[in-house]
This record gives structure tokens, C-alpha cells and sequence, in this order.
């Protein structure tokens, strides 16, 4: 299985966060993992929100080491 | 039956094309809300402003993050230049003397505010005299800003060596791409600068909507405050249905629109040039812009072949669109070194993708009747 892509928005403001990772996803197919790096607290509060709004399902979320958070997101 | 309307006036202004309006009714119908807000439809209404971001910043092949969305080309003017140099003291601005108002009178509240203002030649064909700007660049200079294409006789500079010169000395390069955006290539990977000033009712968009493209790590000091949106740059609620305006005129202009735009004008032209008493103003050729014809004439009125046309239903304007209504000879024509009755009797036919051979034809057909 190929790695997942990445989407970097750590540094973004809310919701453009939200909007571009909502961009990206809608030109994946359903199964297809996306990666998303994002700011810990409310920009990572936002983005799950938003995902979630528009039935993304997140499969993890982890921690990696510095003030961001990295998800995995599903395409349903 | 009155005959039906003819618009060459599309320099100053495009209908809204049916794409565009489209966009913005589908933007409408998905009862977006404030683009800055998190819920829901405000990050529907973010997702339609982002895509439109890319999708400007796509047709200059430079990063979504360099596009700060404004209210128009004299804003993103504005901006630029107030941004750039507002808070500062004691550089000097070039400019071209052919500039549009907006970056004129900037340039000139800059000079009575602590910098100094000096103005590059141009020829008499409305081209950069690039030896006389190089002697006008002096240690403290800090901006050149010039008009890509010339809003009244549609003169395209020779971008590549305005970008080498300003890299050669280290200036900030502001373009006022407002005329020529998306009617000639823009590159800025090719083709490096520091800003750029667009428009979105020149190209079918509607108005109100512009953006200024702001290189990576340049910070411009605002010149609205509020809630701090595009990076602090340019506050105030998105006007989200016209960035989405924006977005769709960019996509719907084609190659073909230019190609055909780049026909009417060349057939425009070689009739005018056997009307006796009219003289074109400007270069031929690919560097001159693909909608515009300007002519001067020496044995007529413009101001009356104008109204003229405009009871014939077909309309023109008289010099530039923004000196309209002032009896000022063009200060365009003039630094190109036209004589006052030239540059007081000029009028600008500016083509559309819309236009036809038809619209040409009769515009032709009346002007010789009425120069006859």
C-alpha cells in the first residue's frame, strides 16, 4: 500500500485549515488515506470538527513530538 | 427599432460573463456564511474563497499564501505601494510616466509624505526607456512600480528586462497587471517581483473584487484595520462571492478568447490606418495589448465622434476611462510625446471576447461616414 499523502497546515488560520484540507480531500477517492499535519488546540479542534462535519473519518491522530498533531483521514 | 448595442468600452469595464454569474448564483444557492467563521457555512464559504485562491494564484504560478484578495486594482495599487513605503521616510519611487491614476496619485502622496517620486520616459510608442530608469535608480531607491500594460494604448513592457534590472539593484518590482491579466502570459517563476496588482472586472468578473499577489516573506504594513484576515494584510469580511467571480472569470478566458480578441483588433487597425485624419496610437504587434486600439484624430472632435457613436449605439471612450469627463489632454499620450491636440483628441475602442466582426465592421462603417 502506498503511503499516504501529505497535507501540511500547521501555520494556517482557521478555517482556511479546514477549507483546504476539505479541498483536497474531494479530489481523492473513497478509501484513499490523507495525512494532515495541524496545529495542537483549537486549530486541530476546528479542522476535526469540520472533517467530521462532512463524514471524513479520522482513523488516528497522534502527536509528533512538537505543537502539532498529525491525522489520519479516510475517505468514506 | 434602435439598432443594438455595441460595447467597446471594455478597458474600463466587461459585462459580467454567464460563467461568472453562474458561480455566483451556485455560491448564493449553498447559503454560505462569512468566510472567517467556523461553523459549517462559514467553512463552506472558505472552501469556495480557497479555491479560488489557487486558482488566481495558478495563472501567475506562484503559492495560494502570496494572494491577498482586495476590493480591486486601486486597491491592490494602494496597497502595494502604502504598504510597502507607507510607514518608511526618505526612498525614492520610480515610476513609469504612464501610469494609471491609482499608482500616480499613491506615488504622489508618498512624495508629499517623506519620499521622493521620480517618473521613468517612455517612447513614442509608450515604452520603457530602460537607460534613462537605470540612471534614475540611486541608493536609497526602493520601489519601481509600472504598468505592465498601458490602460489607454495598451503598450506591454518587456517584462523579463524590468525584472533583471530590479534584481541587478536589489528593488521591489510592482506590476499593475491590471489590464493585461490573463491576455498575456504572467510567470512569475519566469519572471520574478515582489507584488502585482489584478482586477476582476476587467476580465469578466465582477467589480469589486481584486488581488494583489504578495511575494513570500514580504510583509506590507495594512492600510485597513480590522479583524486581521489575509495574514493581517487586508482586514474586513471576505467578499466571498466576488473572489468566487474572480475564480470562474479566470478559468472561463481561454487562449482562443485572446487569439480572437488579437484578430479584431489587428482588422480594426489596418482599416484605420486608411481613414484619413486618424492616427493610431501605440505600437502594432504582439506588444501591444490584444484589446486595445487607440486612435487620435486630427481633424475632428473626439469628445463629439464619441457622443456621435453613442447615438448610434455604439460605445467608445474618450482618452482613458478614469479621465472621462475632464477636458485634460492624456498625460499618456503626452509623456509619448503626442501634441496637445493629440492627446486631447483620442479615443480608445477596447475589444472583448464577446465582440464580433460585425460589432468592427459597423464601428468602421460609422467612423469613416462620420470623418468623411
Amino acid at each position: 500500500m502506498n503511503n499516504p499523502e501529505i497535507l501540511d497546515l500547521r501555520g494556517v488560520p482557521c478555517p482556511r485549515n479546514s477549507a483546504r484540507a476539505l479541498i483536497r480531500l474531494a479530489g481523492m477517492n473513497s478509501g484513499e488515506l490523507l495525512t494532515i499535519i495541524v496545529d495542537e488546540g483549537e486549530p486541530l479542534r476546528n479542522l476535526t470538527s469540520a472533517l467530521e462535519a462532512e463524514s471524513f473519518v479520522i482513523v488516528s491522530s497522534f502527536a509528533d513530538g512538537s505543537l502539532a498533531r498529525s491525522i489520519l483521514v479516510r475517505v468514506a | 427599432m434602435s439598432s443594438p448595442e455595441i460595447y467597446l468600452d471594455n478597458a474600463s469595464t466587461t459585462f459580467v460573463s454567464s460563467e461568472v454569474a453562474q458561480a455566483i448564483k451556485s455560491f448564493h444557492d449553498q447559503r454560505a456564511g462569512n468566510a472567517s467563521s467556523l461553523h459549517r457555512a462559514g467553512v463552506r464559504a472558505a472552501v469556495m474563497v480557497e479555491e479560488a485562491r489557487s486558482t488566481v494564484a495558478d495563472s501567475l504560478r506562484v503559492h495560494p499564501d502570496e494572494i491577498v484578495f482586495t476590493s480591486g486594482g486601486t486597491e491592490s495599487n494602494n496597497l502595494a505601494m502604502l504598504g510597502l513605503l507607507g510607514m518608511k521616510k526618505g526612498t525614492r519611487i520610480i515610476i513609469s510616466a504612464i501610469e494609471h491614476s491609482s499608482v500616480l496619485n499613491t506615488a504622489k502622496w508618498l512624495e508629499a509624505n517623506g519620499h521622493e517620486l521620480v517618473m521613468a520616459p517612455v517612447d513614442g510608442k509608450g515604452f520603457l526607456d530602460f537607460d534613462s530608469m537605470e540612471k534614475l535608480i540611486s541608493p536609497n531607491t526602493e520601489l519601481i512600480s509600472v504598468i505592465h500594460a498601458n490602460n489607454e494604448v495598451g503598450t506591454i513592457q518587456d517584462l523579463s528586462r524590468l525584472s533583471e534590472l530590479c534584481q541587478k539593484y536589489k528593488l521591489k518590482l510592482h506590476l499593475d497587471a491590471c489590464q493585461s491579466f490573463c491576455k498575456v502570459s504572467l510567470d512569475l517563476q519566469k519572471t520574478p517581483m515582489d507584488l502585482l496588482s489584478i482586477s476582476g472586472h476587467k476580465i469578466h468578473g465582477p467589480t469589486g473584487i481584486g488581488a494583489l499577489y504578495v511575494r513570500k516573506n514580504l510583509e506590507l504594513e495594512p492600510i485597513l484595520f480590522g479583524g486581521g484576515q489575509e495574514r493581517g494584510m487586508r482586514s474586513g469580511t471576505y467578499h466571498a462571492e466576488g473572489i468566487v467571480g474572480l475564480g470562474a472569470a479566470i478559468r472561463s478566458f481561454r487562449k482562443e478568447d485572446v487569439d480572437s480578441m488579437t484578430a479584431l483588433r489587428n482588422h480594426c487597425l489596418q482599416e484605420f490606418a486608411d481613414i484619413p485624419g486618424v492616427r493610431v496610437n501605440g505600437p502594432l504587434g504582439n506588444q501591444r495589448l490584444c484589446n486595445n486600439v487607440s486612435i487620435s484624430l486630427a481633424t475632428a472632435s473626439a469628445s463629439q465622434i464619441m457622443l456621435e457613436l453613442n447615438k448610434k449605439n455604439i460605445f467608445v471612450s474618450k482618452g482613458s476611462a478614469c479621465a472621462s469627463g475632464k477636458t485634460e489632454p492624456s498625460r499618456v499620450l503626452l509623456a509619448m510625446g503626442s501634441s496637445m491636440t493629440e492627446a486631447q483628441e483620442s479615443l480608445r475602442i477596447s475589444i472583448s471576447k464577446y465582440t464580433s466582426r460585425d460589432d468592427i465592421d459597423e464601428l468602421i462603417k460609422e467612423l469613416r461616414r462620420m470623418l468623411g
